[in-house]
């Protein structure tokens, strides 16, 4: 392994063994719970940034791949007999089909970039939304229950697998969010995030890396909603493809930080850790306004998130390390 | 607005001579041929022929607003063409994607310096290195880098964040960054602008000295006199259209070049 990836991957297999650990400090109670939810959002957040913060195409349609996974989970589970590994793996394949083919549909007209960009991911999370609630073999508008469907599986009735299984996936994304962060593939998208028109004129092959990039993304949001739609047990249309799903990915991984793998670790901490602490206090109107006063705070205080922090000392010692004849000051 | 009227718009004639001279003993590197480009209502290029031979520096003036880097950016490929064919070693790549033409061997510099910004001086041109022609590994990408860096004297540079370079470092930057892509053609949009006398003289050096070590340069000037001393031979553009063509000597003592820079000048003033 490079020395490079030494210390992140310690670093995650360290955070891996105490996650592991939690079921069996807790028992099946509420922290697996919450654990699970935490772990989600990671998966969100993580996946959101591997395309959308490194490549600087801030998506507001991450909530539909999410979607789209939990929706192929439950049709899967009721009208099949599919073994649970392959639905969780279409519930990742599926959504990462339909990223690949509307980024190469976008991605081929320069038109698409930026604000243009977002608004058509948004509108994407209306349109599927639309064909679910109105096809009878997804849900038709009268919702699934999964819990039944799921009852004969591997994760029937049992938080601890879900949450192991959340955890996989969470230490999964992460790692590969890691290893694109630190190969050519990286390097590549923070070209893009710079200035497209000069990462074309460098050889890089911009429309092709966005198109892969993109259906990585939407695959790794897809199959974390395989777990979901079996956590929840009962789904329907209004609250799998709400915005607020989006909308709190795009907040954590802002937050956190986007120029960094782990700043999203850290923002859907921060987010699912403070909505916590505020819910207890009783008031959920409360819980956002304070979750919004503070996303304000770290975008005035620190516009590279809480992992930009971080990154800036590492870059000086970078720099230090490369200019060994330089005058110090 | 009357210098736009100027009597130059006329039908140029010393583009179609010089297509018609001597035949050249070597196949182009470069062709265009009747390249236009059109922006709405606005033809910024009409039916621009241009040929850079191997081993040739050749020069692309013109007043401001003429389409030289109009012509640049269709070369390069950042812009599709309207019309007209552009060949590169004898190959139509008038519809292949920007990197796709890089990695044939087509390298161009930004007229204001574009440093990709959150990364050091030395991945600004690693990049170029991986991605380029001859797609390498990191390691082999950052040893390139540093080794052009050197080569045009920016090596203490190296780890700096690009904020920190002056106008003339970056401008040498966008040279290191086309240079990691091994061009066969290099495209050069005044990239002497804006120095000192100087550092000036110091890039006509480079330039001269990449030329001999077999990159040919198209290169793309404001001043005209800048360029007699470093072209084999010369362009002139006006309001998109081929003015004039030849040797630098030649083309300078044209009445109708100099009828469209005291024209522009004018303009200006």
């Amino acid at each position: 392994m490079p020395t490079r990836l030494r210390r992140p991957v310690a670093v995650i297999a360290a955070c891996t063994v105490l996650g592991a650990l939690l079921p069996v400090v807790t028992g099946t109670g509420y922290p697996v719970t919450l654990g699970f939810q935490f772990l989600v959002w990671v998966v969100l957040a993580v996946s959101w940034n591997v395309f959308s913060g490194s490549a600087g195409y801030p998506s507001f349609g991450h909530g539909v791949f999410f979607g789209i996974g939990i929706y192929t989970t439950s049709t899967l589970l009721t009208r099949t007999d599919l073994p649970l590994p392959v639905v969780v793996l279409l519930s990742g394949l599926v959504p990462a089909a339909l990223a690949a083919a509307v980024g190469a549909a976008m991605f081929a007209s320069p038109r698409f970039r930026g604000d243009l960009f977002g608004l058509v991911t948004l509108a994407l999370a209306f349109i599927v939304a639309t064909v679910v609630s109105n096809v009878d073999v997804l849900d038709g508008g009268r919702g699934v229950f999964v819990r039944e469907a799921a009852a004969g599986t591997f994760l029937a009735n049992d938080p601890v697998r879900l949450y192991l299984l959340a955890l996989a996936m969470a230490v999964g994304t992460v790692l590969v969010a890691l290893a694109i962060a630190r190969s050519r593939w990286g390097t590549a998208l923070t070209a893009i995030r710079d200035d497209e028109g000069v990462a074309e004129s460098l050889g890089v092959s911009t429309y092709r890396y966005k198109v892969g990039t993109f259906a990585v993304s939407g695959g790794l949001a897809g199959l974390v909603g395989s777990p979901q739609a079996v956590y929840l047990g009962y789904i329907e249309v209004g609250a799998v493809f709400a915005l607020s799903i989006p909308l709190f990915v795009v907040i954590m991984a802002i937050l956190g930080g986007t120029t960094t793998w782990y700043g999203p670790v850290l923002g859907a901490a921060l987010i699912v850790g403070a909505r916590e602490l505020l819910l207890d206090l009783g008031d959920p109107d409360l819980a956002q306004i304070v979750i919004g006063l503070l996303l304000v705070a770290v975008i005035v205080a620190l516009p590279a998130g809480i992992g930009g922090l971080a990154g800036r000392r590492r870059v000086l010692r970078d720099a230090a390390q490369l200019r060994p004849r330089a005058v110090t000051r | 607005m009357t210098a736009a009227l100027s009597p130059d718009d006329r039908p140029t004639t010393h583009a179609g001579s010089s297509a018609a001279g001597a035949p050249e003993p070597t196949a182009p590197l470069l062709a265009c041929r009747g390249v236009s480009k059109r922006y709405g209502g606005l033809l910024a290029l009409d039916q621009v022929d241009l040929e850079v031979h191997p081993g040739e520096i050749v020069g692309l003036v013109g007043p401001n607003g003429s389409g030289k880097t109009t012509l640049l950016n269709l070369i390069g490929g950042s812009v599709p063409v309207s019309g007209g064919t552009i060949t590169f070693e004898g190959r139509d790549v008038t519809r292949e994607p920007a990197h796709r033409r890089a990695h044939s061997g087509i390298s161009r510099t930004f007229q204001v310096p574009r440093p990709l910004p959150s990364l050091t001086v030395v991945d600004n041109v690693a990049v170029a290195a991986m991605f380029g022609r001859h797609r390498s590994s990191r390691a082999q990408a950052l040893d390139e880098a540093a080794g052009i860096l050197d080569r045009l004297g920016l090596t203490a540079q190296a780890a700096s964040a690009t904020s920190s370079l002056t106008l003339h470092e970056r401008k040498f930057l966008e040279i290191a960054r086309a240079l990691a892509l091994r061009p066969r053609l290099l495209l050069l949009d005044e990239v002497l602008g804006g120095l000192n006398p100087t550092e000036a003289a110091a890039g006509v050096e480079m330039i001269a000295a990449l030329r001999d070590s077999g990159v040919s340069i198209l290169y793309i000037e404001h001043n005209v006199k800048a360029v007699t001393t470093l072209a084999d031979r010369m362009y002139v553009l006006n309001r998109g259209r081929n003015l004039a063509s030849g040797a630098p000597a030649d083309v300078i003592a044209d009445p109708d070049v100099i009828t469209a820079y005291l024209g522009s000048a004018r303009a200006r003033d």
